[in-house]
């Protein structure tokens, strides 16, 4: 699987990686009941820190998009992703990519609302 | 003496040698010295303990400067996470079958090898895992320091998987491995007045090593391309610097293809799709992989951008 970060973005290290897990489980590049990296290589590889990558983990867990098993790592909720849950990511990701832009939230709504 | 070879030699500070040799004398010594000190209280026939380290240490020496000798330009050959573990992992076990077999003979009237004694077993394989454990972490933790110095870049891509062995891999390492531990096993039995326990352990490793099969994770970020192995034998570990990779191709590869190969960049657990890069000293570094068709196209942009002297590249598997 593969994990992009921009250490100088606004946008915390660990948003960056739980966006990317979710756009790739939106995407179906990865499979429900995939495991993903353990928290300590991915960390190591992204020169990052360990906690970092275990609150990114922590969060999609909160979102209802992983399992997080003690000795067995993180996995991708089995089954279809709970429509709220993947809802949820993607309005993340776009709070994300409107705060890396310099857009503020409320400018977002009225872009959206312009949308309607 | 005066060529370019010889003063490319002098120039250059030689980390890895210079790593091997603390690292070496610092585990060696201090297990080579308990013989003198507790040499009164040892058992009269302990014989040339000191001889047998030391000519084992010789061996190990001229071995790895062997090598030093046969260098090629690839760093990932001959580099410092290559040394690390070799050397601590080799000094290591030697420290602990030098201190258990001192520890299991003191006060004993009659001289026993470390393997001859339960407790002197499970110290040395203790002292295996743990050296071979400490050097592979601290290996490990020099290769990523070394490629992520090369690719000082605020943006940072990881690609990660793992990749399993299979039966045939189980068939050739059985075989590679077995015949070795086989003529010792019988040497063991064999030879007076007999060593059962060092046989029966051999032959337990032996299985363990091919029921647990190995397993290597794959690492490609925008640093480079890392192998790394998780069984203490039988697949190689390499990395290589993106600054290093001319060309990545998928390609179909067996475990038998390394039965005559004298290529240490072979790491080929599975028949099957197979990664393949080629260096730019044109070394050939190979991984098998069911992936390997996307890793490709990773390792292609991220070469595109680096070529384009881009050190922030966007990248996607698309």
């Amino acid at each position: 699987m593969l994990f992009e970060i921009d250490t100088r973005s606004p946008v915390p290290i660990y948003n960056q990686i739980a966006a990317c897990v979710r756009r790739a489980i939106v995407a179906g590049t990865i499979q429900p009941g995939a495991k993903l990296p353990p928290s300590r290589d991915l960390a190591r590889e992204l020169d990052v820190n360990m906690h970092t990558v275990q609150r990114a983990y922590g969060q999609l867990r909160d979102e209802g998009l992983l399992e997080l098993r003690q000795g067995r790592g993180a996995i991708v909720v089995p089954g279809d992703v709970v429509p709220s849950a993947r809802l949820n990511g993607l309005v993340r990701d776009l709070l994300a990519e409107a705060a890396e832009q310099g857009i503020t939230t409320g400018e977002l709504t009225k872009l959206m609302e312009s949308m309607r | 003496m005066n060529t370019a070879l010889s003063v490319h030699r002098v120039r250059t500070v030689n980390w890895p040698l210079i790593g091997f040799v603390a690292a070496h004398l610092a585990v060696i010594l201090p297990a080579v010295l308990l013989i003198p000190i507790f040499a009164t209280r040892l058992p009269p026939n302990t014989g040339n303990l000191e001889g047998y380290a030391i000519g084992s240490d010789i061996v190990f020496v001229g071995f790895f400067l062997l090598r030093i000798a046969l260098r090629s330009d690839d760093r990932a050959g001959y580099a410092l996470e290559t040394a690390l573990p070799l050397t601590l992992g080799y000094a290591g076990t030697v420290f602990f079958v030098i201190a258990g077999t001192v520890l299991v003979n003191l006060d004993a009237r009659t001289f026993q090898m470390v393997f001859e004694v339960p407790a002197g077993i499970a110290f040395t394989v203790f002292g295996l895992f743990l050296s071979f454990g400490i050097g592979r972490y601290l290996g490990s933790a020099a290769s990523i320091r070394r490629l992520r110095r090369e690719a000082a870049s605020s943006q940072r891509i990881a690609w990660l998987t793992d990749v399993n062995a299979d039966r045939s891999w189980r068939l050739v390492f059985g075989t590679l491995v077995g015949i070795p531990y086989a003529i010792l096993i019988v040497l063991f039995v064999v030879l007076p007045p007999g060593f059962p326990a060092p046989a029966a352990l051999l032959a337990a490793t032996w299985a363990a090593l091919v029921v647990a099969g190995q397993r290597a994770s794959v690492f490609i970020t925008d640093a480079g391309i890392r192998v790394s192995g998780r069984l203490l034998l039988g697949a190689p570990s390499w990395s290589l610097a993106l600054a290093q990779v001319a060309s990545a191709q998928a390609i179909t590869a067996g475990p038998r293809t390394m039965l005559l190969s004298r290529n240490p960049g072979l790491c080929i657990l599975r028949s099957g799709p197979a990664l393949e890069v080629t260096s730019t000293t044109g070394r050939s570094y190979v991984v098998s992989l069911p992936e390997a068709q996307e890793a490709v196209s990773i390792l292609n942009r991220l070469m595109e951008h680096r070529d384009r002297g881009e050190v922030a590249p966007g990248v996607g598997t698309d």
